[in-house]
């Protein structure tokens, strides 16, 4: 009788299996190959760029201690953005009770008057940020990443459908806030 | 354009500042040695060792915990006695002496007489 011949063993990439070994340089390759998607992920979720670097190191710190349980370059990508979005949900709570604590406090963003000199990418960018934190993390993944809805459920462990709604919402809102801005004189 | 494209352009990645990875990785030197899956598996096989040795750790600072209890309790025991007898000496040089003055006193009061 024929046996089925085994597995393949997961091919590693060469710069993670070095890294896992102990190479710092290359774990600061692994950084570099993966900042723009973390830190661009953070950005929409801090204040400003100063805050989103500390979140995005805070998420490279993370990795490097449990670098041990990434198996694939795939999965390395798929565990950062997994803890990027996580991290990004526990800075708004944070912020949120902060601003709740002090009423003084003016509000993190807010869309400047209607100008026809404000391009559309800022404003979209601004509104994007006053959608609540999980639409926010849905739509970012959705348009910065091009993930698909299946993969956008896997990375934030929501339903399919709670992600298509969230998308659905997310985008006639911002439709909305654009076509009254463009009404305005 | 459409509007996915519109949201696609403003939503893009940016770049960190410069030297991100740079300040990343100095940030990661100032903690603990990362440990590499081999350190992590020979660290393994060392730890029954390790725990015997935590053990007899822990047991010798238990005897030691007790035997410096009995010896604070035993001195304790040995102050108390001291005390005591401190106190009773003191008692006694006061009753002398108040038994001399009495005797003084009443020496005193027979001569007026």
């Amino acid at each position: 009788m024929l046996q089925a011949a085994p597995a393949p063993p997961v091919q590693i990439d060469d710069t993670l299996a070095r890294a896992q070994a102990g190479d710092s340089a290359a774990f600061a390759d692994i950084v570099r190959q993966h900042e723009a998607m973390v830190f661009s992920l953070a950005r929409h979720f801090a204040r400003d760029r100063s805050a989103a670097e500390d979140l995005a190191q805070d998420v490279f710190l993370d990795l490097y201690r449990n670098l041990a349980k990434v198996e694939s370059a795939a999965h390395l990508t798929f565990w950062l953005r997994r803890v990027t979005s996580h991290r990004c949900i526990d800075r708004l709570r944070r912020e949120a009770r902060r601003v709740e604590r002090s009423t003084a406090d003016p509000p993190e963003q807010s869309v400047p008057p209607a100008t026809r000199d404000v391009l559309l990418a800022e404003r979209l960018r601004l509104h994007v940020a006053e959608l609540p934190a999980d639409a926010r993390l849905v739509v970012t993944l959705r348009y910065q990443e091009d993930l698909t809805p299946l993969e956008i459920a896997e990375v934030l462990e929501m339903s399919v459908n709670t992600v298509k709604s969230h998308l659905r919402r997310s985008l006639d809102e911002l439709r909305e806030k654009v076509a009254q801005q463009r009404e305005w004189p | 354009m459409t509007f996915d494209d519109e949201l696609r352009r403003a939503l893009g990645r940016e770049e960190p500042p410069p030297e991100f990875a740079e300040r990343t990785m100095a940030r990661i030197s100032d903690r603990p040695a990362h440990t590499s899956v081999a350190q992590r598996a020979a660290g393994a096989r060392r730890r029954p060792a390790a725990r015997w040795l935590a053990l007899a750790v822990a047991a010798s600072l238990v005897v030691a915990a007790g035997a410096g209890r009995f010896i604070v309790r035993r001195r304790a025991a040995q102050e108390g006695e001291h005390a005591k007898r401190q106190v009773e000496l003191a008692l006694r040089i006061t009753s002398e002496k108040l038994n001399e003055v009495r005797a003084k006193v009443e020496a005193s009061s027979r001569n007026q007489f």
